[in-house]
């Protein structure tokens, strides 16, 4: 998982870069493609940065406290934990994106009819998750794959792309599947990676209460407004 | 090998970092529109204040100079009591002497790293709470006149955490005999500049 992490990583970065000369005056970003679009989507928002890198840096160290427990044993059953929660994360963003591509009347009535604010709800689960690594509170599975869900759900009704329809919505909500996808995977090898020395462990708890912070201050923000 | 893995992740989200701050971003997203001048402006207000860089380093030091657990306790309550903090002030519930208060966590932080306090964890951390609320408020207040507002906090409070690491890496001198003088010297300038500020001279 690791390997391809790594070069998805790579890839990711030297698209940013490559796209960094053309024109961004206007939206999307042109000359790349709904597809690029949608993947680099979730790189450029703070709120969805915030609350996938938190996800991911928790479902890491989860998944490196188990390892080195396991090291012991005969059989380690390495990964066994994150699988099922980030494939959660990940249906739940297909389901969602698929009904916002297909009965947008479904995520419009989400939006309108009930209280739903996605960027306070992004920084109520950027606060949680962040609190969680930084406690290194673990969680049952389920509860795990129940916070991967909702969490996933409030990114897909912040990625609603209204300006755009048909075809061109569709590829821009896959491109932004891969690319939140891709951004998980990334935080989690991150973490998983600095989960075998002390240092490297606050490092990354000491990152989440960064995250935890800001996000604070901007929910205090809002809900002031 | 997991040495170099590291190291090379850590470098890649580094790079990731990097380029949020020099990506020349203009999408339809109104967040994204503002990433950069939020994020700088974010990251240069704790910089920028000799008041606040002050107390941020004496925060690393003493961290450094009490040792584990407090090496990395202390650089952790600071900001997250910093929010409690910044929240108090974007509500507008007001805190008097806030700035007597960020002057006061200069030269009493100060005065402890130069004369080697040792209290116990919970007190210190007690004491560093107590001045991140102060700090926090000042940063609080200009949260709403900030043009994106979440990637200006994200901005000062990876800002103040690297100032702790300053003082962190300042602090781990003491790991020599001579060290020890030179960071509890460091504190002693630390607290001189706290006064100057406590008295109006800065």
């Amino acid at each position: 998982m690791l390997k391809t992490t790594k070069v998805t990583g790579f890839a990711v970065l030297f698209s940013s870069l490559s796209i960094s000369q053309n024109a961004f005056a206007h939206s999307p970003i042109k000359g790349i493609g709904f597809l690029f679009n949608g993947i680099l989507h979730p790189f450029f928002i703070p709120s969805h940065v915030l609350v996938i890198l938190a996800l991911g840096f928790y479902i890491g160290q989860q998944t490196g406290q188990q390892t080195e427990q396991q090291a012991g044993q005969q059989k380690p059953q390495k990964h066994i934990v994150p699988v099922i929660p980030v494939l959660f994360f990940l249906g739940t963003m297909i389901v969602t994106f698929t009904f916002i591509a297909f009965y947008p009347q479904v995520t419009q009535f989400l939006g309108q009819k009930v209280t739903y604010n996605s960027s306070m709800v992004l920084l109520v689960f950027a606060i949680l998750t962040g609190l969680l690594t930084l406690s290194t509170l673990r969680l049952a599975p389920a509860v795990l794959s129940l916070l991967c869900i909702l969490l996933a759900v409030a990114l897909g009704l912040d990625s609603q792309a209204e300006d755009l329809s048909g075809s061109a919505k569709v590829i821009a909500l896959v491109g932004n599947v891969v690319g939140s996808y891709l951004m998980l995977l990334y935080a989690m090898a991150l973490s998983e990676t600095l989960s075998v020395k002390k240092w490297q462990q606050i490092t990354i708890r000491i990152l989440t209460s960064w995250i935890s912070a800001g996000a604070f201050m901007v929910l205090a923000l809002k809900l002031s407004q | 090998m997991k040495k170099w893995q590291a190291k090379t992740l850590l470098m890649q989200f580094a790079s990731i970092l990097f380029l949020f701050g020099i990506v020349p971003v203009a999408m339809a997203h109104t967040d994204a529109a503002t990433l950069r001048g939020g994020f700088f402006s974010g990251f240069m207000h704790p910089i920028s204040g000799l008041d606040h860089v002050v107390a941020m380093v004496a925060v690393g030091l003493w961290g450094a100079f009490l040792g584990k657990p407090a090496i990395w306790i202390l650089p952790i309550v600071f900001p997250l009591v910093m929010a409690f903090g910044g929240a108090l002030g974007v509500a507008g519930v007001p805190i008097p002497y806030i700035e007597t208060g960020i002057a006061l966590s200069g030269l009493l932080l100060g005065l402890a790293v130069a004369f080697a306090v040792r209290p116990p964890i919970w007190v210190a951390a007690v004491i560093v709470g107590a001045f991140a609320i102060f700090h926090g408020h000042a940063h609080g207040a200009e949260l709403p006149k900030a043009t994106n507002p979440l990637v200006f906090s994200i901005g000062f409070v990876i800002g103040t955490g690297l100032l702790h690491l300053a003082g962190i890496a300042i602090g781990e001198l003491t790991r020599w005999s001579w060290g020890e003088y030179v960071v509890r010297a460091g504190g002693g300038i630390i607290a001189m500049i706290g006064m100057g500020f406590l008295v109006g001279v800065l």
